[in-house]
């Protein structure tokens, strides 16, 4: 069978192996957290039985994946590309949790304002000026949409008015 | 537009905690937030809009209303434990999180000693019903029956814990009978339950009104202290022998400790709201009785409610009580 | 039947009111503008602009509300066909072919054909509205805990044929999908589970939020994590004329419409789920169906015809139970009773015959709605089409920025900010693990039905299951599953007897 709509970017065979592993470390621990309620109440399922089948049936179906994963085909690794791929991921994915868990205290625009900045600048790779044009513009331009538009009361923090 | 810029002041400022307490003689000076731990347009929501509609010209200032329904609500309730006592700052409090929530679950706020009661201006209408064409044609007969025949009668509420819930949980254990409860998420579908034959009765809200009108429920009482004026053929459980009643009040609170000016020119803005012809209508509308109280009043209920509630929940060993 | 024709006769005079017809369009308008931003699905999209509609009687505003119901479906499958961004659950599958005719230049006959299929859909469910009347609404009744159950089953029976990669990681997505429905209250006992002492967990995972993070930061990332240029999108033709669906198109597609339409209908009328089961139920059976099934995945028009007329059938359906039942089917709804309730109008058997210009007038306004919406947007092909060229990198913040700030907008709550990162990027993570989100969103929907469903079910039968399959309809839909369950095999057999290869 072709592979459908292959994602762009994949882990190769011995990463992809230890990926679901780890999966199967957290459906294992899923599993364990469901045996801690009540499997069975007095006349009826109590609140741990369906959270136990479903992770059992999820332990069952890494068990299956991480096996199919073992036998199959090692793709050949892409050191070199990979190590710039994760960098850009990184820079991304920490980004978007810092402006997450900033959201509230530093307020809506200069949570956003620091985070778009810094994405572009370091995750894009562009100027500072038109980091900071965009980024400006994508903010006021959600405060209009949101706050003023959609009456979000969103929060301000640091900034006043 | 105005409402918005005056919104975020009113944001900015209690953020920023930089409002020194206002004299109590000239309260309110500035627009005030009522937190509405509830999604938009549900009951508690739709009733306290209306509430707040009416208070506004009273009291001169603006009244901003933010929904805020994380955590089942218990967030807003301690957003609001934890903000200024100045009076600008107000919840929409209701039974179900003074009251019942805390026994339930873990909540992170003292119902009895973190807010200040204001005032109360209604409570949800709850029936105990059946289909028109049921055998049961009073509270008696079908109580009677699941006493004969344990765990077969089965009621639909919205959750176990809802008043609703604990009402019937409370009437079938005064009399000895055993009930199923059937949680369905909400009062509409209980009601859609039992019009489908699915279950023997439900215990719910407004939401069975529009199918008493069609003719294919009977209301066999409510759980109220006495009979609705809308609805004079049902009788309450105080008149059925009780020696109880069980009411899901709905009222206004803020923060402990809140200055004692603060809380009376409050309380005599909101009650004099509650007589707004549009707000009443509102009511009406939604199933919701009055259920006028000053602040005084309003404290002896929540004070009566956090202990009844948590002896009732004991004794039926669930939420936090529940066997592990 | 002739009662229902006169009182849509009425619905239409009213709905074709200088004011309303305006209502309806500028709801239809709004919804779109709002719903095609990436990451606030209809949920999103109606909470937001539901105050707009407090100031009008309640007829205008229930079809204005509509209209921007309709209107974010709309965006909903624009995003989901150009970004790979599902507004609600029922669009995911809309992601798979539609996303991928994108990608190959097709992205007009693919927006095209979802708002034809949209307005043919409209027409379907109008006509059987008003064939078979308000009454068809007791549908619902017939559907109680037990049947709601069965229906639930086939629908997870119809998710694990849904999904990219291979079989077994699609089982172990819905699995965790099904697990991750029970974080939050306990639907019987409302105890807590898993919450870990997090207060904003009692409500459980949102779904919005996890379409948000799973669907649209994660696809920001993957954008960021990809090698230059391999996401870069076909370069599409500019013209109308080219943008919309070709001969071969609708020849392949009449057949998708005309059964999603069918299948939308009778199961939108069931509020439990029936909804979202009729839009990848479409899938599947047009996959099934098809003369080439390899095609689907790999930008079958079909695909998207199918699933998105009946996700549009089913969302015009569920009025009929919202509006005579008052059982919301979802979250979307719900608000609309809200609506309702403002206005001062209690939804119930009676409303079709005390408020006739109310409950006519808002299935007519579908109609026209649907109608507004084609001539909406079918000009605007070639700018939608055009947002393909949006460069990456000014793409990305604005998606982010959507997801952030429509993540705080459903609740007003900053945890579900924190939530959508994160879930971004564990769905960035799955993807290179080639973990398909689809089937855990699918099932992490029908999760929280299934176990509410059955354990209803059993306190309803006093412990026993035998109640699940003693009634005819649940027995039913319960073979039926096994049916779709066994089919693979049954094929497998067949082919194996026959002597061919394995094809799969």
């Amino acid at each position: 069978m072709e592979d459908g709509a292959a994602p762009e970017v994949a882990l190769s065979g011995r990463w992809d192996a230890a990926a679901l592993g780890l999966v199967l470390l957290l459906t294992i621990g899923a599993l364990v957290l469901s045996l801690g309620y009540p499997l069975w109440g007095d006349f009826q399922p109590g609140p741990g039985l369906f959270p136990t089948l479903a992770a059992g049936l999820a332990v069952l179906c890494a068990l299956g994946a991480l096996g199919s994963a073992l036998l199959a085909e090692r793709g050949a690794a892409t050191g070199r590309e990979e190590a710039r791929v994760w960098r850009r991921l990184l820079v991304y994915a920490g980004i978007v949790l810092i402006w997450a868990a900033s959201f509230a205290t530093l307020g809506f625009a200069a949570s956003g304002a620091i985070a778009l900045t810094l994405l572009m600048r370091v995750g894009e790779g562009m100027g500072w000026l038109p980091s900071l044009a965009i980024a400006g513009v994508t903010i006021a331009l959600g405060w209009l949409l949101f706050e003023v538009l959609l009456g979000v009361p969103l929060p301000h923090g640091v900034l006043p008015t | 537009m105005t409402d918005r810029i005056t919104r975020r002041m009113t944001l900015a400022a209690g953020a920023a905690l930089i409002a020194a307490p206002a004299g109590a003689q000239d309260f309110p000076t500035r627009p005030i937030t009522l937190v509405i731990p509830f999604s938009p347009a549900g009951g508690s929501d739709l009733t306290a809009r209306a509430l707040v509609k009416a208070a506004e010209p009273i009291l001169g200032q603006p009244i901003t209303v933010v929904n805020r329904p994380a955590g089942g609500g218990a967030q807003a309730m301690q957003e609001v434990a934890r903000a200024a006592p100045d009076g600008y700052t107000l919840v929409n409090s209701t039974a179900i999180l003074t009251a019942i929530a805390p026994n339930m679950r873990d909540v992170p706020y003292n119902s009895a000693t973190d807010f200040t009661p204001i005032m109360t201006y209604g409570a949800f209408n709850t029936f105990i019903a059946v289909r028109a064409d049921s055998q049961y044609q009073t509270l008696q007969e079908l109580l009677d029956f699941a006493k004969a025949n344990p765990r077969v009668v089965t009621v639909g509420v919205s959750v176990i814990g809802a008043s609703s819930h604990l009402g019937m949980a409370r009437l079938a254990q005064d009399r000895g009978a055993q009930v199923s409860f059937v949680p369905f998420g909400g009062g509409a579908p209980a009601v859609t339950a039992l019009l489908g034959r699915h279950i023997t009765s439900v215990v719910v809200s407004g939401e069975v009104l529009p199918h008493v009108a069609s003719g294919q429920v009977r209301l066999l009482a409510t759980l109220m202290g006495e009979r609705v004026p809308s609805l004079p053929n049902v009788p309450s459980i105080r008149e059925l022998g009780f020696d109880w009643s069980m009411n899901s009040w709905l009222g206004i609170a803020g923060p402990a400790n809140m200055p004692q000016p603060v809380v009376k020119r409050l309380q005599d803005a909101f009650l004099q709201a509650s007589n707004d012809a549009n707000f009443k209508r509102v009511m009406d509308e939604i199933a919701v009785a009055e259920l006028r109280n000053d602040a005084a009043g309003a404290a002896r209920i929540m004070a009566e409610d956090i202990r009844s509630f948590e002896a009732l929940i004991k004794e039926l060993k669930l939420g936090r009580y529940a066997a592990r | 039947m002739m009662e229902s024709l006169i009182g849509l006769g009425q619905g239409f005079g009213i709905a074709l009111s200088f004011g309303n017809l305006l209502w309806c369009l500028l709801g239809v308008a709004l919804g779109t503008a709002v719903g095609v931003l990436p990451g606030l699905g209809p949920t999103a999209t109606i909470s937001l602009l539901l105050p707009i509609t407090f100031r009008l009687d309640a007829t205008s505003s229930l079809i204005m509300l509509s209209g921007i119901y309709y209107g974010a479906m709309y965006g909903g499958s624009i995003t989901s066909i150009l970004v790979k961004i599902p507004g609600e659950a029922s669009s995911i599958v809309t992601c798979i072919d539609g996303h991928e005719m994108a990608r190959r230049g097709r992205a007009g006959p693919a927006l095209g054909i979802s708002a034809f299929g949209s307005f043919i859909a409209g027409v379907v469910a109008t006509l059987g509205v008003a064939l078979a009347g308000p009454a068809v609404a007791d549908v619902a009744l017939a559907f109680g805990p037990a049947e709601y159950t069965a229906l639930v089953v086939l629908g997870l029976v119809l998710v694990t044929q849904i999904g990219e990669g291979p079989r077994i990681r699609a089982l172990l997505m819905a699995a965790l999908g099904l697990w991750g429905s029970t974080v939050g209250l306990d639907p019987i006992e409302g105890t807590t589970r898993f919450t870990f002492g997090v207060l904003e967990l009692q409500d459980g995972l949102d779904i919005a939020v996890l379409a948000m993070g799973l669907f649209g930061v994660a696809e920001v990332l993957t954008l960021a994590a990809a090698k230059e240029g391999s996401t870069q999108m076909v370069d599409s033709p500019r013209g109308l004329r080219a943008l919309l669906p070709d001969r071969a198109d609708w020849r392949a597609s009449s057949g998708p419409i005309a059964r999603g339409s069918v299948l939308g209908f009778a199961l939108g009328l069931l509020p439990g789920g029936g909804a979202l089961i009729s839009s990848f139920a479409s899938y599947v059976m047009e996959r099934r169906l098809a003369k080439d099934p390899s095609r689907f995945g790999q930008g079958a028009i079909e695909g998207v015809a199918g699933p998105e007329t009946a996700n549009n059938a089913a969302a015009q359906a569920s009025f009929v139970p919202l509006l005579s039942l008052g059982i919301p089917s979802n979250v979307v709804m719900g608000v609309m009773i809200g609506a309702l309730m403002i206005q001062g109008i209690a939804p119930g058997p009676m409303l079709a015959t005390e408020r006739p210009e109310l409950f006519w007038g808002v299935i007519a306004s579908m109609l026209i709605g649907n109608l507004m919406l084609l001539v909406l947007n079918v000009p605007l092909l070639p700018v939608f089409v055009a947002l393909l060229r949006v460069p990456q990198r000014i793409l990305a913040p604005l998606i982010l920025l959507f997801c952030v700030v429509g993540a705080y907008s459903l609740q007003n709550s900053a945890f579900d900010v924190m939530m959508v990162a994160i879930f971004g990027v564990v769905g960035f993570l799955l993807r290179l693990v080639r973990l398909d989100p689809a089937p855990f969103m699918l099932a992490f929907v029908l999760g929280e039905l299934l176990e509410k469903s059955i354990r209803q079910s059993l306190l309803i039968g006093l412990g026993s299951p035998m109640i699940l399959v003693e009634k005819p309809i649940s027995a039913a839909l319960f073979a039926l599953a096994a049916l779709v369950l066994c089919w693979p095999a049954l094929r497998w057999i067949q082919i194996r007897i026959m002597g061919g290869r394995r094809t799969t």
